[in-house]
C-alpha cells in the first residue's frame, strides 16, 4: 500500500489533481485517505468493494457477490493467442464501453509469454480468485465515516441522471445503517468524496434504457433478492432506509420447490447470512416457518417461530433437520401453506 | 403453494434432530402447531409440496380453482390470495 502511495506522489507531485479509482484500487485510495489524509482535490471511487461488517443485514448479498466474482475469476481462460481475442470477449459482454477501451483493457490484463509465443494473464487466475474471496476488509466499512471530508461524502448512482441532489450521507455512526454500498455500486454508482469545492461527476446511463436488460442485469447481479421490498430502485435518496434483506418467497409451481435440498456440509458465513435473511423474511411474511428452498436456496435449512407475540424467544434455526420419531395422528388439523 | 388451506394428515408428535448454527446437535420434541410446522418445512427440504400430500381429487380441485382465480384476476403467482376447498 505504501509503495502505491509513494509512486502516486512521485508521479503527481504537488499538482492539483482529482483521484479516480475503480474497483479494488478504490479500496486502496480509501485506505490512503484514512492513513494519510486528503491528498486529492476531489476523489471519486467507482464501484469500490467496501463490504459491510459481519452481521449486517445485507451481508448475505455481499458474500454471494464475492463468491461469484471469485468463481468467475477462477474459471477464466489462462492463455490467449492475441489480446484482440480477449478484447472481443469484453466487447461481447460489455456493451457500453468506448471502442478503444476493449483493447486497452485486454492489453492491461495480459502479458506476452515469449517462451510460448502467446499471451498469459498478468495476474494468475488463482491469485485473482484469492483476492476476491479473501480480500474483503470488514474494518473499512465503519471507518469510511471518518474519511477526510466524510461530512460531504456523497453516495451516488448514475442511473438517476440527477447529478445534484440524489446523494446520501455516509452513515455517520459507522454502522452502515442498512446501506449496501457494494450492491448499489454494481450499478456503476460511485461514491464521491468531496475534498474540494468542485466535484465533476459523470455517470453512464447503465442499463437504464431497456427495462428488459435492466431486469436481466438485476437478476444476474442479485439473484433472488427482492428489490421491490426495498426502496424504489430509481430513487436513490430513499436508499438508506433499507433495513432488512428480505428474500423473495418462491411459490408453487417454482421448480426449486420440487427438488430435494442438499445437506449442509459446513456452517460458514454464507450459511449464517442466509439463515439471518430467512429469519427476517419469515417474520416479515409473516409465517410460522420457512425452508431454504422457499427462498430459492436448495439447502437443508429451516427456520421456525410458532409464537410471533414474542419474536425470537421461540425462534428455531435448524440445519439438516431430520424426523427421527413420529407418533400419533393429527387429522382435521388445518395446514396452512405458502 | 399459494396460500391455501386443507386438511393434511400429520403426526401428532415428532422428535427432530438437527444442527444449530454453532454446530451443536440438538433434539426437539414437538407437538401441536410446532410439530405440524416442522413436518411441513422438512417436507419442503425433500421437495415435497403440501399439494402432494392431499388426494388427487382435491389437488385437481385446487389447480382448477387457482386457474380460475388467476383468470378472473383475483390471484396471480406473485400476489398470493387464499384458495380454500
Amino acid at each position: 500500500m505504501d509503495v502505491v502511495w509513494h509512486a502516486i506522489n512521485r508521479e503527481l507531485g504537488a499538482k492539483r489533481s482529482a483521484g479516480l479509482f475503480h474497483s479494488l484500487s478504490g479500496v486502496t485510495a480509501a485506505m490512503h485517505a484514512l492513513k494519510y489524509g486528503a491528498r486529492y482535490d476531489a476523489l471519486v471511487l467507482f464501484d469500490p468493494p467496501v463490504y459491510p461488517r459481519e452481521g449486517h443485514p445485507v451481508q448475505y448479498l455481499q458474500q454471494s457477490d464475492k463468491e461469484s466474482l471469485a468463481s468467475r475469476a477462477a474459471r477464466r481462460p489462462e492463455r490467449y493467442k492475441d489480446p484482440i481475442d480477449l478484447a472481443k470477449q469484453f466487447a461481447r459482454r460489455l456493451k457500453n464501453w468506448v471502442p478503444d477501451a476493449y483493447e486497452l483493457m485486454a492489453r492491461a490484463t495480459l502479458r506476452h509469454d515469449r517462451a510460448h509465443g502467446d499471451y498469459i494473464l498478468a495476474c494468475p487466475r488463482e491469485y485473482e480468485a484469492h483476492v476476491f474471496s479473501s480480500g474483503a476488509n470488514p474494518d473499512l466499512w465503519p471507518q469510511m465515516a471518518h474519511c477526510p471530508g466524510a461530512g460531504e461524502t456523497r453516495l451516488r448512482r448514475s442511473e438517476s441522471r440527477r447529478s445534484d441532489a440524489a446523494g446520501a450521507d455516509w452513515p455517520r455512526d459507522g454502522r452502515g445503517v442498512g446501506t449496501s454500498l457494494r450492491s448499489d455500486s454494481r450499478n456503476e454508482s460511485f461514491f464521491a468524496n468531496r475534498t474540494s469545492r468542485r466535484v465533476h461527476s459523470r455517470g453512464r446511463d447503465f442499463p437504464s434504457r431497456h427495462s428488459d436488460s435492466r431486469r436481466r442485469f438485476r437478476k444476474s447481479t442479485f439473484g433472488s433478492f427482492n428489490f421491490r421490498r426495498l426502496a424504489p430502485f430509481d430513487r436513490f435518496d430513499s436508499y438508506p432506509v433499507i433495513q432488512m434483506a428480505l428474500l423473495k418467497i418462491r411459490k408453487f409451481p417454482d421448480d426449486v420447490l420440487k427438488e430435494p435440498a442438499a445437506a449442509v456440509k459446513n456452517i460458514n458465513g454464507s450459511v449464517e447470512g442466509l439463515i439471518d435473511s430467512m429469519v427476517q423474511t419469515m417474520y416479515a411474511a409473516p409465517g410460522v416457518g420457512l425452508a431454504a428452498p422457499q427462498v430459492g436456496e436448495s439447502k437443508r435449512i429451516i427456520v421456525l417461530d410458532t409464537n410471533h407475540d414474542d419474536p425470537g424467544k421461540h425462534l428455531l434455526k435448524l440445519i439438516n433437520p431430520q424426523i427421527v420419531e413420529a407418533e400419533g395422528k393429527l387429522s382435521g388439523k388445518r395446514d396452512v401453506s405458502r | 403453494v399459494i396460500d391455501y388451506t386443507a386438511d393434511v394428515e400429520r403426526a401428532a408428535r415428532v422428535l427432530v434432530r438437527a444442527w444449530t448454527v454453532d454446530e451443536k446437535e440438538i433434539e426437539i420434541e414437538a407437538d401441536e402447531l410446532l410439530a405440524v410446522a416442522l413436518q411441513h418445512e422438512i417436507d419442503h427440504l425433500d421437495g415435497k409440496l403440501f399439494i402432494d400430500r392431499i388426494s388427487r381429487i382435491k389437488r385437481e380441485l385446487y389447480k382448477r380453482k387457482l386457474k380460475k382465480l388467476i383468470k378472473e384476476g383475483k390471484a396471480d403467482l406473485e400476489r398470493p390470495s387464499a384458495v380454500r376447498i
